[in-house]
């Protein structure tokens, strides 16, 4: 196990394993992406109420949901690289945050275009909005910190404890934000209770939802390799790699 | 009598850089240890290593014949002085030396008119450190290793920026601090007037091996 | 003399040759909140809705303004690599060190905000709760802003970064000193209420960024 643990933080073997297995992840991800997309898009049943426009949470819930994971996913990487000073942790933790930023900003988008047609507008500050946009504030703020240092090992350590100080804070901020919102405007918009869904409608959803996690899975690990690539373009073995 | 400190092969990297390696020294009670080599071999950072800035060290350091785990250190006991001189510059003179003797573990008997008056900063007492020029600065930050009851001295280039007045000065009190029983580790580019060791920083002078 | 007293010492006398360090903050605050009348052409009733949220801004910036470089003089002068070098806890320093800063930015501020209240037509009985949630909440932003100023204590030019990545986490308290000065406005009993929730994020606050700060200082030490 400890041996598995530390063959993971070297950046050479983890750049060989994702080699071999970025295909298979590829074709889950592609498959999963279009059998959802297609099913959701195409043959799931219309919203009686939404019409078509409620489609659009094919690609919503399941943006939503990396959004906020990846923040954790971020934070375990920097707690491991702040603990066990693991390379490969710290590449995780610098290339998973703009992805993240990528999909909570998706979520948005996608939430603001849903708003349109369904409420008759694109942005209202609600709770789960509002949260979600701090959500993205805070990606930016471990984006924004990580540039600012030139020294690598240092922006990725105070990356990490900025990350770890979110986590902490996540849960005080959709909290406040969300008790902060029932204060004021006490069940005027229903929006984030979902009646139940009908199968029909909740398995292409699943779908959905596997299919974007492997996408972003897939995404981390491409960005990963091309960063190690860039850090490790000194050593031997990615100079063989390129002579090949 | 056991060894004050003692190195077994220590060495330190940052960001996979070797920053030094392979040092082997011993010091007892009243020995003074200059280190020498040329500008990047890793002096600097081997003293902040002895001094506990640094943690995550390879090798072995023993205290008092003690091997030192990792994390652990013998912090009371040491007294470091370096580039950046850890005095305030919007304090005066006096109340810098009243937080030295104040915070870090000091010798009991000496009070802080005796040290003034050792480091001829007497006169200026009252002054604040901003007014103060780089010689004296540099008086005024030793006074914290007079004050200190630290047995080991770290001194990282004490003679910068100081007049031949106060290399005396500081020559003085290394003899003096090593005569009580102390022991001084120091780099510097000067020769210097005591009886001290010398190390190589492995891998930069003749005797050193190559790696 | 103990070693934290001779460190509060220190401090403070560092505080105390430097006034502007406390009057600035009043000084801005006073200054910025006399300007909204000025500019916003605002009956008085309207001027007292808009007043927590002119608050609630001027106390957030003045908060992020004491914060930034709180920690660089220490650090560039070597004094924090003596502090962890010496066999005190750096927990208990760090957040001596905020505290003592708190005291002499935000609890003086702390102490006009009545006075900025009072501009903006807030009603006469919230003159201790103006006092009370603003010496909370800059004990509490200020803590927060701490962590900022020790991860980015190497770095220059640092205030639209320190708002940057502090600002997100500042939410809380931001929400909860708006529901303060609102239920304040209006008269509600509910302000206690809050004003203890206030109280009891803030203690949180104090008790764990101490921590923050110093590991943040230390991994800025280390790689000099």
């Amino acid at each position: 196990m400890w041996q598995f643990f530390h063959k993971l933080g070297s950046p050479k073997w983890f750049y060989n394993i994702s080699g071999k297995l970025m295909p298979y992840l590829a074709f889950v991800a592609i498959t999963l992406l279009v059998v959802g997309a297609v099913w959701g898009l195409a043959f799931a049943p219309m919203d009686y109420k939404q019409g078509n426009s409620f489609r659009i949470i094919y690609i919503h819930v399941p943006t939503a949901f990396i959004a906020l994971a990846g923040y954790y996913l971020m934070a375990i990487a920097g707690a491991i690289s702040l603990i066990w000073r693991m390379k490969m942790a710290g590449i995780m933790l610098k290339v998973s945050a703009p992805i993240g930023a990528a999909m909570t900003f998706l979520a948005l988008f996608t939430g603001a275009v849903w708003g349109k047609p369904t409420w008759g507008t694109y942005w209202v500050w609600d709770a789960r909005i509002t949260s979600m946009l701090i959500l993205l504030f805070l990606y930016l703020g471990i984006f924004a910190l990580m540039q600012a240092f030139t020294r690598e090992e240092l922006a990725e350590k105070s990356a990490a404890i900025l990350a770890l100080v979110g986590t902490v804070n996540i849960p005080i901020i959709y909290k406040s934000v969300d008790w902060w919102y029932t204060l004021h405007q006490p069940a005027t918009l229903k929006l984030t209770e979902k009646p139940s869904m009908h199968p029909d409608m909740l398995w292409p959803l699943l779908i959905m939802i596997a299919g974007v996690y492997a996408f972003y899975a897939l995404a981390v690990i491409l960005h990963a390799r091309v960063e190690i690539l860039r850090r490790e373009k000194k050593t031997g073995w990615v100079q063989a790699l390129v002579k090949q | 009598m056991p060894s004050l400190v003692s190195a077994n092969d220590l060495g330190f990297s940052r960001e996979e850089k070797v920053i030094f390696r392979g040092v082997d020294f011993t010091i007892h009670a009243g020995e003074i240890l200059k280190i020498t080599g040329p500008n990047g071999a890793g002096k600097s950072t081997l003293l902040k290593v002895l001094a506990g800035f640094l943690t995550g060290f390879d090798g072995e350091l023993s205290y008092q014949g003690e091997p030192l785990e990792q994390g652990g250190h013998f912090y009371a006991d040491v007294c470091y002085l370096g580039h950046q001189l850890g005095v305030k510059s919007n304090l005066t003179v006096y109340e810098n030396m009243a937080f030295f003797r104040d915070f870090f573990p000091s010798n009991p008997v000496l009070s802080i008119d005796e040290v003034l008056d050792q480091m001829q900063l007497w006169r200026l007492q009252d002054d604040l450190v901003s007014t103060l020029s780089a010689g004296q600065r540099q008086r005024l930050a030793l006074s914290r290793l007079v004050l200190s009851q630290a047995s080991l001295w770290l001194l990282d280039e004490p003679f910068t920026a100081v007049d031949v007045e106060g290399i005396g000065l500081i020559e003085r009190l290394i003899a003096q601090h090593a005569s009580r029983g102390g022991a001084v580790v120091m780099t510097s580019h000067h020769t210097v007037n005591l009886e001290c060791k010398h190390l190589a920083m492995p891998g930069f002078s003749d005797q050193g091996e190559d790696q | 003399m103990t070693p934290w007293l001779a460190f509060v010492k220190k401090e403070c006398l560092q505080v105390i040759r430097k006034p502007s360090a406390s009057l600035l903050p009043i000084f801005f605050s006073l200054m910025v909140t006399s300007l909204f009348p000025m500019v916003l052409n605002l009956s008085e009733q309207q001027l007292q809705q808009v007043a927590p949220a002119v608050l609630i801004m001027i106390l957030l910036l003045s908060a992020l303004m004491t914060t930034e470089g709180l920690f660089q003089a220490d650090f560039d002068d070597g004094t924090t690599a003596l502090l962890f070098a010496s066999p005190h806890s750096n927990y208990l320093l760090y957040g001596t060190k905020v505290l003592v800063s708190w005291f002499s930015s935000g609890f003086m501020l702390s102490v006009f905000a009545p006075v900025l209240g009072f501009i903006l037509h807030m009603p006469q009985h919230s003159v201790l709760t103006l006092f009370v949630a603003f010496a909370l909440g800059s004990l509490n932003l200020i803590f927060l802003g701490a962590v900022g100023a020790a991860l980015t204590v190497t770095l220059r030019n640092t205030g639209m970064l320190l708002i940057f990545i502090i600002l997100p986490m500042n939410v809380p308290v931001l929400v909860l000193l708006a529901a303060i000065l609102n239920a304040s406005n209006q008269g509600l009993a509910v302000v206690s209420n809050y004003l203890a929730l206030l109280g009891a994020l803030t203690l949180m606050t104090t008790f764990l960024t101490p921590w923050v700060i110093s590991a943040a200082l230390k991994i800025n030490l280390e790689s000099q």
